[in-house]
């Protein structure tokens, strides 16, 4: 079942359409939210927000790109909003007063250290202008090819090179405070 | 993930690029997270509280449903407004206050404008002609049909206060065609060389004797009116200025003048 059959499906009320619709995507949906995000928990509550207004909104889908980057727009765009209005400092203890659970085990130094570089990479990210950071985030989070982007954005396959190379350019000051750490 | 550093999509970065990408590509790589088993069926029964796609919907059943919609969020954004626990009441006492006093100088600017609109369109049209039964106007612009207060009047003693017929047939009716009983000039011949052959536009007295009967021969007392500097002066030219020449067998002694040319 193509895209457009199985948009079709959905919009005629077809359940087991949306299904396969979220077993397919819900994947790069949730790992893209993550990275935007920084939290797994955060991410999944995002992709199931994406999933129900793709689940009301699908019969305005045009099929001019693919539904797997319709679907990755949608997530992007409702992630980096969550980014900005969520506080930029985050309590280290819970409500018991005890330190989360690190997965860093027994090395939690090197686990703050790598926690610190992600959060640099995602302000950094953040922090970018458009169209740098819609396409830094296709390319790198959503993992889109240039020619995937130029479809999904409608711009040429050159505009989409130039907006990731200078994209790059504005992230390495940043990436490379994260490189010294 | 299926990005790689120096695929085709990277061969047109620099170097110091795709350094940058690399580290891109670890951060990818480190942070990707699988969905929660429960995951797909949370969206499964997220979705069932919109059975209908709304796009699918009839315009009006959407139309209905976006309406219902706005009213909770505007329901819920107002009792957040009023009565929300984290807006001090100080604060709200001090916010409604305010609106009061914006509401206030809003309807005071309004009532101002209201009265300068007034204003200009009035000085803009100008002054009106009274209508029947209202008070003239203050205004100093004349009316070329009214009686001037500014315009010099006659001294003359019979000089003539009538302002005319403006425009209005005649009430004296005349003498109808028929001859005048008015006998003349006493048997000597008139001094006033008439009409010179011309009908003469004074009709007569209505069968009526002529109440008056002339000067016989003798020079009039009267030496008649000065010319009136009145827009609506009579037409008689009797009021020449000078003595008349003669009897005026048939002479108006109606006050508006007749249309006699003698």
């Amino acid at each position: 079942m193509d895209d457009r059959e199985l948009a079709q499906a959905i919009v005629a009320g077809d359940r087991d359409a949306f299904r396969l619709l979220v077993e397919r995507e819900s994947g790069p949906l949730v790992r893209a939210c993550a990275r935007i995000l920084g939290d797994p928990d955060a991410a999944e509550d995002v992709a199931q927000e994406c999933f129900v207004t793709a689940h009301q909104l699908i019969g305005s889908w045009r099929g001019a790109g693919s539904l797997h980057g319709w679907l990755l727009r949608i997530a992007i765009n409702r992630a980096l909003r969550m980014v900005k209005q969520r506080p930029r400092l985050l309590p280290l203890e819970d409500a018991t007063g005890e330190l989360p659970e690190m997965p860093g085990g027994s090395e939690p130094l090197a686990h703050l250290l790598m926690a610190e570089r992600d959060r640099l990479v995602q302000e950094a990210v953040a922090s970018l202008p458009d169209p740098y950071r819609e396409t830094i985030v296709l390319r790198y989070f959503g993992e889109l090819s240039i020619a995937e982007i130029a479809s999904e954005t409608g711009r040429p396959i050159g505009t989409v090179k130039t907006h990731l190379g200078r994209g790059l350019v504005r992230l390495r000051p940043a990436l490379a405070e994260v490189r010294l750490t | 993930m299926r990005l790689r550093t120096g695929d085709d999509d990277s061969q047109f970065l620099s170097t110091d690029d795709l350094a940058i990408e690399a580290e891109l590509l670890v951060y990818a790589a480190r942070v990707a997270p699988t969905p929660s088993a429960a995951f797909i069926d949370r969206v499964m029964a997220a979705s069932e509280r919109n059975p209908l796609p709304i796009a699918g919907q009839n315009p009006r059943v959407r139309a209905s449903e976006l309406v219902q919609a706005a009213g909770r969020r505007l329901g819920v954004a107002l009792a957040q407004v009023a009565g929300g626990p984290s807006i001090p009441r100080r604060v709200r006492l001090q916010a409604g206050a305010m609106l009061v006093v914006v509401a206030l100088l809003i309807t005071a600017g309004a009532a101002l404008a209201a009265a300068g609109a007034t204003t200009v369109v009035t000085w803009v049209a100008g002054p009106q002609a009274p209508a029947a039964g209202s008070r003239p106007s203050a205004s100093p612009a004349l009316s070329p049909n009214q009686p001037s207060d500014i315009s010099p009047r006659s001294d003359h003693p019979s000089d003539s206060n009538d302002p005319g017929n403006h425009g209005q047939p005649s009430q004296n009716p005349g003498n109808h065609g028929q001859p005048s009983q008015n006998p003349g000039n006493c048997g000597q011949p008139s001094q006033n060389p008439g009409n010179c052959g011309q009908p003469s536009q004074n009709p007569g007295n209505c069968g009526q004797p002529s109440q008056n009967p002339g000067n016989c021969g003798q020079p009039s007392q009267n030496p008649g009116n000065r010319p009136s500097d009145h827009p609506n002066a009579s037409n008689n030219a009797n009021n020449g200025g000078g003595p008349t020449e003669g009897p005026k067998p048939n002479g108006a002694a109606h006050p508006w003048g007749t249309l006699d040319v003698d």
